[in-house]
Order: structure tokens, then C-alpha cells, then sequence
């Protein structure tokens, strides 16, 4: 519907909540935008992926070995259909992976880390996997509806996510030892900072980014924090564990919580030096990257002939 | 569960099998590359092939736990895993396809004898894993077929085959198929002839693309005498495989992990 | 880069069931109709049931897209079961006011 607008009656159009489709015609500075956070989110679906795929191969029972190879594969299905809406508006697969691999893109800070036991991981998982839902839960409701479909699909298997992240959880603390408890304990306090910062810093009374002028994003990153506490916080009570943090509370007046801030230098260091994993994860995916090069190469001149069959 | 020895030790050996290919190809899945696309497929078959092995251990066990220990408390030695099931080399996907093209031939002739075998109780799982590895062959097939169109894959895959092509010796090296037979009353099964219809497919399979087999008929006949992976004598990769299948398993032995 | 710009894209197709029409769900990127139509499934109808998995070369598909030109439809009001009474009134669209014509 943006066919004959100006630039600026397309900016007040998606202002006022207009949508726009991959084949409108759409402002530069808009489709980079779009183009920015998808494959900012995409590329933290590959790299997230890392954290739980390195405890697939060692899932200890059958069935959960094939609930956590189908919850990752879900993972990789998250990148590759955000991914394709980037193709289609000119910004390739191969160009997010080589960006990032030449050190041109950034991480947020919890994919700069790893999980060092398996009960870490299963906390781990619920810990993000809340956070991805009400981040989507916001972001669903943007401008650009390629985007706000494949935010569909996605959310759809986060609920599965959240199930079995729920699941383990219990499990690990119905049957597993005091130590295993304990370490449950142990990666909600270590991942619990994380995730608060994982939203990003306050804009609270900052000018709004333009992605969020434009509605490509629709909350602030703080009001996505507040809905974040608002789920975790009774969910990790009712799992019977605690979260450290002495000024988390809740407003009942103003409906806000208060908590520890993060340490928010700490946090650009690790975005912007890397963490205890960066360069482990980035290193795994440049070398499964180079090695299959070849078969893209082999895959590319095949497909040559795969056009010329439909005539292209 | 009420399986005579024979029977229960088939379906151990070849859960075994389905498990590792299970395994790596789960690995594959996290490993970017060839493609995005084919990362999700090769989950996909990673789940699948999972899948069939618990299939057949849940005819011989009660619950997931009791199966989980056919699986996990075996020391190497007894983990009696077809050495073509274990081969594996880090993101080396030619290396992958000819494994994987290799190992649903070899599987699909075991299947084939699966199916003739007169239990009832066997037929609840042959239906889904017999259209699911159709899938699987035409998926690696179809590698084959793109790769070798192309000199350097095709340099690829035959160095992959030199190497792979010998292992479908030690897939069928084992005496299961005879004890199995024997068990059932039916005539006699050798596993030289199995052999042979596999290689005659492989060869099928391969032959359009101008590979060479790396041996005779008659020599891979003679290495049926020398078991490998199915004697528990496994390739040096599988002290790494099996580490990391036992790692939190060998922590909590008791758990149930649900 | 020329190279692997050749990679084809196919739209993917899924009919749910037998009483519902397919529908383009998204699309894949691959190096063959059969693989992209294996792909296709495991992309978008591994965790439901369906009927049918289409995949359709993009080169191949020819499109119309002019929603202005498409947008005329709602004005063709003698189509409509109850003719000219109700034709002007306006419709509430993505949060604006839509000209009904």
C-alpha cells in the first residue's frame, strides 16, 4: 500500500501502524533497518544454537537426546526463515556469516558465553527461551510483515521450547541429586544479570531509535525487560528456586519492577571484546563454513542447469 | 520381552547402529554448512534415525529408563556398532554423503530381511522406518547425483569411497542373521549373500557416475571374516563418539532423566 | 559472488488438508526440486500434518502485485449481493481509513 508515497508520508504511514510487505516500495533507510534486525536475529539463532547444540551429543537418554536435536533444529529453522526474508529484500546468507566472521557484526552479550554442565544448560535454555517469547511477543507487532510472519512460525515452536525447558527443569530437581539442585541454583544466579542485560540499555526518556519510530521494534528495551520479570520471576518461584537479586520488586501501584541494574560496562565489553566463548563459537562456525564452501561452489554451477530448465 | 536371544540381539546390534548414525548426524545438524536448508534436512534424519533405534528398544524394553541402559551402560568393547555407523570426519561432506548413501543401502538390505521374518510383534515398526529411509536414500542420492557433476566432487567422493566402500564388509560380519533365521526356522541366511545384494545395489547406485569400487566382490567376501566395529573393534574416532554419549549419562547412572 | 547467486529459490506450497486449498508459506533455497521439496517439509511441515508439499521454481512463478490495481475489487460494488444502499461505507484497514469508492 506504499505505492505512491513520499518518504515522508511512508514514515507517517508506518508511524501511525501501516504494514509493509517485501514487495512495497520502501524508503532505504527503512528496508536497512529491517534488514539490520533481522539478520541481527538471525545470526544470533546460528550462533545461539552453539550454546545448546554442544550438550546434544551428550543428552543422557534417548528421548531427550531427540527432544533437544528437534529443539535446536527448530533453532537453525528460526535463522533460515529470518533469513530468507533478508535474501529477499538483498542481504544474503553469506554475507551475514562473512560480516560476522570479519568481526563487522556483534553479538548480544549471552551469546558470547557458554553452558559448562549439562543442568547448566537446562537452565540455560528456560532463561532464554522466556526472553526470546516476550521479545517476539513485542516485536510481532511491528511494521514489516515479512518479518511478523516468520515471527509467527517462530513463536509457535517457542511455546514448545518453553514446555521442555519447563520440563527439564523439573525433572533435573524431582529426580537429581542436592549437587545437581544446586547447580541449578547456581546457573540461575549466574544467567539471571545476563538476561536482564540481554535487553539492551535503558531508553527510558532517550529519543526514540528509528526502530522504533518506525515501528520495526515496538517496545522499549526496558518495557521488554519488565515483561520479561514479569514471567520469569513467579515462574522460577514456582520451580521452587530463588533469584538473588535484593532490589527485585514489584511495584503493585505502578505495576514496575525495580532491580539490580547490570553492570552495564561490563556488558559492552563483553558485546564488544567478546566473552569466554566468542571465540570458540565464532571459530566453529568459520570452519564448518570454509570446509563446505566448496559443495556451495559444486552446488552453484549445478544449479546453473537447474535454471536453464525453467527457462531463467 | 518374550524375543528369543537371537531375535534380541538383532534388534540391539542394529538399535545400536540407528543410534550412532543418529548421533553424528545430530552433530551435522549444528554444523553450518553445506546449507541452512540441509542443516534442518539432516536434523530431520538425525531424528529419525533416533527414532528407529528407540522404536525397536522399546520392543524389548519396559520403560525409557531400561532402555536408555541398553544404550548407555555397555562398555566400548561390547558396543558391537558397525564400523560404517561410526565413521565420521568433522565437516567433511562428501565423506558424509558416500557414509550415509553407503550405510541406508547396507541398512535397507537388513531391513529387507527384518520384514520377512514371521512376528507379529515386529510388524508395529517397519511401516514409518521403511518410508522414512526411502526419504533418506533418495536424500543422499541426490548428493551424490549434484556432487558428481562436478570434477572436484567427483574427486571427493571417490577418495570418500576408497575409503567407506570396505566397511560394508563389517556391516554384515556377524552371525545374527544365521542365529535370527535359525531362531524363526527359516532356510538358512549367510551373510556373504546379504553382502552381495548390498554391494550389487551400492554398485547400482554408484556405477552411472563412473566410480571404481576400491575392491572385488570376492575380497570383500574374505573381509567378512575379519570384523571390525562388529567385533568391537572400533575406528579411533569412536573413543570421542562414545565419550560424549557418556558423559552426563556415566555422572548420574540411576537418574531418571524422563 | 556471481556464482552463488545462481542458487534457485523455491516457494513452497502447503495443503493442510484435503479441504482446504495450498497455501505459499515461505520459501527455501536449493540445489534441486527433489531436494527442495525434502527441504520444504522439513522446513515448514515437520512438526504438523499436511496433505501436500508444492515447491515451485521463483523464476517460474509469474506475479501480479499492484495493490492499488488489486485494491479495486471492494469498488466493484455491482458485485456485491446488496448493490449501491451500503456501497460508500468506509472500511477500517491496518489502522486507517479506506477509501471505499
Amino acid at each position: 500500500m506504499t505505492g505512491y508515497m513520499t518518504e515522508q508520508e511512508f514514515y507517517r504511514y508506518v508511524e501511525n501502524g501501516g504494514k509493509v510487505d517485501a514487495t512495497d516500495p520502501m524508503p532505504e533507510a527503512y528496508k536497512r533497518e529491517v534488514a539490520r534486525i533481522m539478520s541481527f536475529q538471525a545470526l544470533a539463532e546460528i550462533v545461539g544454537t552453539l550454546l545448546s547444540a554442544e550438550w546434544v551429543p551428550k543428552a543422557p537418554s534417548v528421548i531427550r537426546k531427540m527432544m533437544y536435536t528437534a529443539k535446536a533444529q527448530d533453532e537453525m529453522g528460526h535463522a533460515h526463515i529470518l533469513i530468507r526474508q533478508c535474501e529477499d529484500i538483498g542481504v544474503t546468507r553469506e554475507q551475514i556469516i562473512e560480516e560476522y566472521l570479519a568481526g563487522k557484526r556483534k553479538l548480544l552479550n549471552i551469546f558470547h558465553y557458554g553452558f559448562d554442565r549439562y543442568e547448566e544448560m537446562v537452565v540455560g535454555m528456560l532463561m532464554q527461551n522466556t526472553g526470546a517469547i516476550v521479545q517476539f511477543q513485542s516485536l510481532v507487532k511491528g511494521s514489516y510483515l515479512p518479518y511478523i510472519r516468520a515471527l509467527r512460525k517462530i513463536m509457535k515452536e517457542e511455546s514448545f521450547h518453553y514446555n521442555l525447558a519447563v520440563d527439564m527443569v523439573e525433572y533435573v530437581t524431582k529426580n537429581g541429586t542436592n549437587e545437581q539442585r544446586q547447580i541449578i541454583q547456581e546457573a540461575i544466579d549466574t544467567w539471571y544479570p545476563r538476561m536482564l542485560a540481554y535487553f539492551g540499555p535503558p531508553e527510558k526518556g532517550e529519543p526514540p531509535v528509528d526502530a522504533l519510530r518506525w515501528r520495526i521494534k515496538c517496545d522499549t528495551n526496558d518495557d521488554v525487560r519488565e515483561a520479561w520479570l514479569e514471567k520469569i520471576v513467579p515462574l522460577i518461584s514456582s520451580l521452587g528456586y530463588t533469584i538473588h537479586d535484593p532490589l527485585l520488586k514489584k511495584d503493585e501501584r505502578t505495576g514496575r519492577w525495580s532491580y539490580t541494574e547490570p553492570d552495564w560496562e561490563e556488558v559492552r565489553r563483553v558485546i564488544n571484546d567478546g566473552g569466554p566463548r566468542s571465540a570458540y563459537w565464532k571459530e566453529k562456525i568459520r570452519k564448518c563454513y570454509e570446509e563446505t564452501r566448496w559443495v556451495r561452489d559444486v552446488v552453484s554451477r549445478y544449479s546453473a542447469g537447474q535454471a536453464a530448465a525453467v527457462g531463467a | 520381552m518374550g524375543f528369543n536371544p537371537a531375535v534380541e540381539r538383532f534388534l540391539i546390534e542394529w538399535a545400536l547402529d540407528e543410534f550412532v548414525v543418529g548421533h553424528l548426524l545430530g552433530v551435522q545438524t549444528f554444523h553450518y554448512g553445506p546449507d541452512l536448508e540441509e542443516n534442518i534436512a539432516v536434523g530431520s534424519i538425525s531424528q529419525d534415525e533416533l527414532g528407529h533405534a528407540r522404536m525397536m528398544l522399546r520392543l524389548l524394553a519396559e520403560d525409557e529408563k531400561e532402555l536408555d541402559r541398553v544404550v548407555y551402560t555397555k562398555p566400548p568393547e561390547e558396543m558391537k556398532v558397525a564400523t560404517l555407523a561410526q565413521a565420521w570426519k568433522e565437516t567433511d561432506w562428501s565423506y558424509l554423503v558416500v557414509k550415509s548413501m553407503l550405510y541406508d543401502v547396507a541398512d535397507q538390505v537388513r531391513f529387507d530381511f527384518f520384514v520377512r521374518l514371521p512376528d507379529e510383534k515386529l510388524r508395529t515398526i517397519e511401516g514409518m522406518m521403511g518410508r522414512e529411509e526411502n526419504v533418506h536414500r533418495e536424500h543422499w542420492q541426490e548428493w551424490v547425483d549434484i556432487l558428481s557433476s562436478d570434477a572436484e566432487g567427483r574427486r571427493r567422493l571417490q577418495e570418500a569411497l576408497d575409503e567407506l566402500y570396505p566397511y560394508l564388509a563389517d556391516f554384515f560380519a556377524t552371525d545374527v542373521y544365521e542365529e535370527v533365521a535359525k531362531a524363526y526356522g527359516m532356510a538358512a541366511t549367510d551373510k556373504s549373500s546379504l553382502l552381495g545384494r548390498c554391494l550389487q545395489q551400492v554398485k547400482e547406485r554408484f556405477r552411472p557416475y563412473q566410480y571404481t569400487m576400491p575392491l572385488a566382490d570376492e575380497q570383500m567376501v574374505r573381509l567378512l571374516e575379519e570384523p571390525k566395529g562388529r567385533a568391537g573393534r572400533h575406528l579411533e574416532v569412536f573413543k570421542e563418539i562414545y565419550a560424549d554419549i557418556h558423559s552426563v549419562y556415566d555422572q548420574h547412572p540411576e537418574m531418571v532423566w524422563g | 559472488m556471481s556464482e552463488r547467486n545462481r542458487l534457485q529459490v523455491y516457494e513452497v506450497l502447503v495443503q493442510e488438508t484435503k479441504d482446504k486449498f495450498p497455501v505459499n508459506v515461505g520459501s527455501v533455497r536449493a540445489p534441486s526440486p527433489t531436494l527442495a521439496l525434502q527441504m520444504a517439509r522439513e522446513v515448514f511441515a515437520r512438526r504438523e500434518n499436511c496433505v501436500k508439499v508444492m515447491v515451485v521454481n521463483r523464476e517460474a512463478v509469474h506475479v501480479l502485485d499492484d495493490e492499488e490495481y488489486l485494491g479495486y475489487a471492494r469498488k466493484k460494488v455491482f458485485r456485491l449481493p446488496f448493490l449501491r444502499e451500503r456501497e460508500a461505507r468506509p472500511r477500517e484497514r491496518n489502522g486507517k481509513q479506506e477509501d471505499a469508492g
